[in-house]
């Protein structure tokens, strides 16, 4: 077991225009579940394959305990990775797929033997061992992707985003024991997805990757409270949050944000402070956190109903305020009888409010961005 | 459904629409057909056409058709059409397209294949047509050279005739390059001298100053010119009875004396080099034929003809010469037409017959009218503007008072060529001549340069049981699956032992080679005289058919009933309305049969039959016993069927495992992300498979040469020394070997390329990752998953290499002494080089096929077994 150190880590292939990986500083401590996140594309998985050793590093450092890895081939790293497609050596039976990486190390048969089976009756693969993949489940498949990586005991596990393949109920299932597994191993796992569920579910800590660079590093309830910019406030969450272009106005001696003539939300005195009046800024609202006006709630924002979904326990509710689209998620008991066209008021409290700069950075009640976020900036700052 | 025709309808149109292709098909074939045969009687109906085949090219076919046009001229009512015909098919062309009737009436050719032919019905005697008054005018040897004696048969007495008209005489000379040769030597030992005393064999690499030149080149591996010493110092082919005897005591003189001029010759020299060596001045004197003189160019190079020197060998004859063989060139009757073929079949009650025999009869005598007209009429264009040394001696004296540069060149060497065949002799035009020449030829080649020793058969076995354990534990080690670790070391040992085993192999492999060196001139006419004896076909024991037939229709009534129960089975389990399926695999289905199973069924018939003056004789198993019987030979002799099966295993072993073994080396190589110009690379390595095989077959023959090819080249330029790569069975052998792997192992990088696409990369990160080295992933991983893919391509590429007729005829072909030859080379030298014994050839190819047969089923079996 040990911590993973990536310091201004750059990858950039042959012939990009830009780095794949782009100044990525990152400590993955010991006995950490980190979750690696972001949009298709956004350099996460080159990320992992780069702390694999299946990318050569371009520029930057990689720390696997205290030992610099950079030049260290993917068999010394002491490291163990589970694909997205599995990878399971179709030619060999379950047995050989576990053992393969402790045959090649020249283990003791009766050692390889124990580690095996061990591991397969942790997964439940007991009974498969003489089989071949493909006479597997998918489910089981992933089990025995699994099994190969944990009867080596290295000191990193690396998932690439491992349940992308299997159907929603059997996602849920693996996603548990995957959290199972890494309570009862304690060792340290690099886990790559882009289902936030996945992310939020899973994770001690998340790092948000968009286009090569590192959003915000931080737990699950620390990036859905306090997102550090727009990306993330918009990727983490699920729907995603409503963004309303807005102005600073003061009224009645408060700042207030202000949609338009009809909708103003006041705001708290901490927000308030660091705004200026007249400033233009992005509002952020999450649909989770609208209610229905009543009567210690008054309705400060009133919603036209453009479309309704309902989904058994809860309702998205599309409105049209003003020009601007706006969900939000609802009980479903108290949606009922809502027609479209109807005019209906809202609450949004005051704290549940978000606000973003020109530079997409959250106002106050933002945590600090990771270094390399900041496009505006140059990488290294 | 109104909108849409019902699949059914649909279905039936497709196959309407089908059979009107097939049907339009067949009426153009049809109409083609047609439109040819009007040809034919369009020109009947305007007169008589003759065709005459010859093999000339240049000023002597240019002669040959101004002397037609003249002949037209003069026969307005006679049309002969010329066609030259590429030599090297010549023989095989003639003889079977004239029994068939698509053969030339009237064709030109040299005398030896006489006997052949007219034991074979090919040709017609000329006695009739010529009398012996008319043929006076013609040089006694050439005339000689045309008389065979057809010995008396079960449907005709003894024949006595002259078989051909002659028109030219070949025969060697002496060619002298007047500036460095002065006078030409009178006698051997004088030869012997100014070799000794001209003759630069090597240079040292440094020496600047240093030049190859030789006092003397000549094919001295060609019993043509090798003839000029057997004939000098009293050897023959045959003893006095006319049995043949080639171990004699002046064959072996003769042998003993080419040695010793051997030593001033540069080896393997053909006739494209030895024009090339004289003309740029490398080469003093040269013996040749008379075409010889076509090929130099006479305002560059001041050359002249001289007679062939007396031989004053110790031990040689009293006044002995040096006698050439002269080869008389003369012109032939087809013995059959296709008039004469369709004569045949009537009889002579039936209507038209007097018509058309005496149509036949016309054209007979057309066709002899024509061939008087070029040996006489024609004989002055022929020498003065073809440079032929025409037989008929008349028009020497013609040649006198002709203006023509040309003639005086000619008066100048034709006292010299006329004076050689005072010191020549005609070579046989018996049928066992061909195989003779080739034995003689081998039986000389040991004898200058060395040949297979007893040892190399032994040898052989050796390197192939090695090979075998190879496969086997290559085979073992590349399927982990199925060895534990036990297994594994003793497969890891077996191997170790066969390495270290072959340590002493090579020692003993280089003595042997030593040995090879040495060979006695008797030893090799001794053998020359068994080999005789083996290639000689038995005389064929008629049998009657009786009993194969009954087994026949057993067989196929048998096999018919398992065909009707399997159909029937078939029908049953699948959609019983597949009569639709019929139109679309009747094209595929048609070809098959007329390019594959007819040409087949003919193939195995003729395997029981033998063919014997022109006819097949149903022979039943005779061929088959005498195959596997080995015939007379040892069963270690490179003749026989046992020896050249383990040559063609081995063969195919070790092209196989270069071929895969290269090809995915390079095809891991090509997908490496660090390789730049991939694209390059691989038009580059799949350019040697885009080459047609033959044209590199025969650069790497080239490349192979002793004395000027590039390898040997190479090789002293790097201070090693020159191998003689065709006169040993093992370098021989390599280099078929290297030829074959450069043409097949791009075909295995494709294919291997293919396979690894399919390999999702996942895996060999998955496997770097679990901690297997780069050799692991491949053993574990990735060769597992691309054998699969790459068996069916083995097994194609063993049957190609299998049957890889190509490169064993033209590379090495067959040296030394047959023992390079392989199934299919050996098959097709029974069928055309070895007096035409289809019958017996047709049997080696059955075995061939077998053979393959039973492989490609053992490689199913192995490879199910292994899926289940």
């Amino acid at each position: 077991m040990a911590q993973v150190v990536l310091q201004n880590l750059v990858k950039q292939y042959d012939g990009a225009e830009k780095p794949t990986v782009n100044h990525i500083s990152l400590t993955i401590h010991d006995g950490e579940f980190l979750v690696l996140v972001g949009p298709s594309g956004c350099g996460k998985s080159t990320l992992l394959r780069t702390i694999a050793g299946l990318e050569s590093i371009t520029d930057g450092d990689l720390f696997i305990g205290d030992k610099r890895v950079n030049d260290v081939h993917p068999k010394d790293r002491d490291i163990a990775m589970v694909f997205q497609s599995y990878a399971l050596y179709p030619h060999m039976t379950i047995r050989r797929n576990m053992a393969f990486g402790l045959e090649v190390r020249k283990k003791p048969k009766a050692e390889i033997d124990k580690l095996v089976s061990e591991a397969s009756s942790m997964l439940g693969l007991d009974e498969h061992l003489e089989k071949l993949p493909k006479q597997l489940s998918g489910g089981q498949r992933q089990r025995v992707a699994m099994g190969r990586a944990i009867v080596r005991r290295p000191k990193v596990f690396l998932f690439d985003e491992p349940l992308s393949n299997l159907d929603a109920a059997l996602r849920t299932q693996m996603r548990v024991e995957i959290r199972r597994l890494h309570k009862q191993l304690k060792t340290t796992i690099i886990y790559v997805t882009h289902d936030q569920v996945e992310a939020m579910t899973l994770a001690d800590r998340i790092a948000v990757l968009n286009g090569g660079h590192l959003q915000q590093v931080g737990s699950p309830m620390e990036l859905f409270q306090r997102p550090c910019n727009k990306f993330v406030a918009g990727f983490i969450g699920s729907p995603g949050m409503n963004f309303i272009e807005s102005k600073i106005v003061l009224e009645d001696g408060r700042k207030t944000v202000v949609i338009d003539e009809k909708n103003k939300i006041a705001l708290e005195d901490d927000v308030a402070r660091a705004v200026d009046n007249g400033q233009n800024v992005l509002l952020g609202i999450r649909p989770q956190d609208v209610v229905l006006a009543d009567e210690a709630n008054p309705a400060n924002v009133t919603g036209v109903v453009d479309v309704i979904e309902t989904l058994g326990w809860e309702s998205h509710i599309h409105f049209k305020v003003g020009e601007h689209h706006f969900l939000a998620v609802l009980e479903a008991q108290k949606v009922v009888g809502f027609q479209e066209g109807q005019s209906i008021g809202l609450h949004v409290a005051p704290g549940v409010v978000h606000l973003f700069n020109d530079a997409d950075e959250a106002i106050a009640h933002g945590s600090r961005c990771a270094a390399s976020a900041s496009k505006a900036l140059p990488a290294q700052f | 459904m109104t909108s849409n025709p019902s699949p059914k309808r649909h279905a039936l149109r497709m196959s309407r629409l089908l059979a009107a292709c097939v049907l339009c098909l067949a009426a153009a074939l049809m109409a083609l057909a047609g439109c040819t045969q009007e040809k034919h009687s369009e020109a009947k109906a305007d007169g008589l056409v003759l065709d005459l085949w010859h093999a000339y090219r240049d000023a002597e076919k240019d002669a040959l058709e101004a002397v037609v046009r003249d002949f037209m001229k003069a026969n307005p009512s006679i049309k002969v059409k010329p066609l030259a015909v590429p030599d090297e098919s010549y023989a095989n062309k003639v003889f079977t397209a004239i029994p068939r009737g698509s053969g030339p009436d009237v064709f030109i050719s040299a005398h030896d294949p006489i006997g052949n032919w007219a034991d074979n019905k090919i040709i017609a005697d000329l006695t009739p047509y010529v009398t012996e008054d008319e043929l006076k005018d013609f040089h006694p040897v050439t005339v000689d050279a045309l008389r065979y004696t057809l010995k008396a048969s079960k449907d005709q007495a003894e024949v006595k005739g002259i078989w051909a008209i002659p028109l030219a005489y070949k025969s060697a000379v002496l060619f002298y390059n007047k500036d460095k040769v002065p006078t030409p030597p009178a006698t051997t030992s004088e030869m012997l001298k100014i070799l000794e005393k001209s003759t630069v064999q090597s240079c040292a690499p440094n020496d600047a100053g240093c030049k190859q030149h030789y006092g003397l080149v000549y094919e001295n591996t060609n019993l043509f010119f090798h003839s000029v010493w057997l004939n000098g110092f009293g050897g023959s082919l045959f003893d006095e009875e006319g049995n043949i005897r080639p171990d004699n005591e002046g064959n072996a003189k003769s042998f003993e004396f080419a040695k010793k001029v051997n030593q001033f010759l540069p080896s393997g020299v053909d006739g494209a080099r030895i024009k090339s060596l004289f003309s740029d001045g490398t080469a003093d004197m040269v013996i040749n034929g008379p075409w010889f003189m076509a090929e130099l160019d006479r305002s560059k190079l001041n050359y002249g003809v001289a007679v062939l020197p007396r031989i004053d060998e110790p031990g040689a004859p009293e006044n002995a010469w040096a006698m050439p063989y002269v080869t008389a060139e003369g012109i032939y009757l087809a013995r059959s037409t296709r008039a004469s073929i369709a004569l045949e079949g009537m009889k002579e009650s039936d209507a038209g017959y007097a018509q058309a025999k005496a149509a036949v009869e016309a054209r007979r005598a057309a066709a002899v009218k024509l061939m008087k007209f070029i040996a006489k009429d024609g004989a002055i264009t022929r020498a003065v503007d073809g440079r032929q040394m025409v037989a008929y001696t008349p028009a020497y004296e013609q040649l006198k008072e002709n203006t023509n540069d040309n003639a005086a060149f000619m008066r100048e060497v034709a006292p010299v060529y006329l004076a050689q065949l005072d010191h020549a002799v005609p070579s046989s035009n018996r049928p066992e001549m061909g195989s003779l020449w080739a034995t003689m030829q081998q039986a000389l080649q040991k004898s200058l340069f060395g040949g297979p020793s007893g040892e190399t058969p032994y040898l052989m076995f050796l390197l192939l049981s090695l090979a075998v354990a190879g496969f086997v534990f290559l085979a073992k080690a590349t399927n982990p699956s199925q060895v534990t670790p036990e297994r594994h070391k003793m497969h890891i040992g077996a191997t170790a032992v066969s390495f270290l085993a072959c340590i002493p192999v090579a020692r003993w492999l280089a003595s042997v080679q030593g040995a090879n060196k040495i060979v006695d001139v008797s030893a090799a006419l001794a053998e020359a005289q068994r080999r005789v004896s083996m290639l000689k076909p038995p005389p064929a024991i008629e049998q009657n058919p009786g009993p194969y037939i009954c087994l026949l229709c057993i067989l196929l009534g048998v096999g018919f009933f398992f065909a009707i129960r399997a159909l029937k089975k078939s029908a049953r389990a699948e959609n019983p309305d597949n009569k639709v399926a019929i139109p679309f695999v009747a094209p595929a289905v048609i070809g098959m049969i007329v390019l594959v199973f007819l040409p087949f069924i003919v193939g195995a018939c003729l395997s029981f039959f033998a063919y014997q003056n022109g006819e097949f004789i149903f022979v039943g198993m005779q061929n088959f016993q005498r195959l596997f019987s080995s015939d007379q030979a040892p069963v270690l002799d490179s003749m026989s069927i046992y020896f050249t099966f383990v040559v063609t295993v081995l063969w195919t072993m070790t092209n196989v495992a270069l071929h895969v073994g290269i090809g995915m080396a390079l095809a891991l190589l090509l997908r490496e992300p660090w390789l730049k110009l991939k694209g390059l690379y691989r038009v580059l390595l799949i350019i040697p498979w885009a080459m047609p095989n033959y044209i590199t077959a025969l650069i790497w023959r080239g490349m192979f040469d002793h004395s000027f090819g590039a390898i040997n080249g190479l090789l002293q330029t790097l201070g090693l020394q020159r191998v003689e790569w065709f006169n040993e069975f093992l370098t021989s052998f390599a280099a078929d070997l290297t030829t074959n792997t450069w043409l097949g192992f791009p075909f295995m990088m494709v294919v291997t390329l293919g396979a690894l696409q399919a390999i999702p990369r996942d895996l060999e990160d998955a496997a770097a990752v679990d901690g297997a080295s780069a050799w692991q992933r491949f053993r574990h991983v990735t060769f597992p998953l691309l054998k699969p893919a790459l068996m069916p391509s083995v097994i194609l590429g063993s049957i190609w290499t299998f049957n890889a007729f190509n490169i064993i005829y033209l590379v090495s072909k067959g040296n030394p002494d047959g023992s390079t030859e392989i199934l299919v080379s050996e098959a097709y030298k029974w069928a055309f080089e070895r007096q035409y014994q289809y019958g017996y050839a047709a049997a080696y190819a059955m075995v061939v096929f077998v053979i393959l047969i039973l492989y490609s089923k053992l490689t199913q079996l192995v490879l199910e077994d292994k899926k289940s």
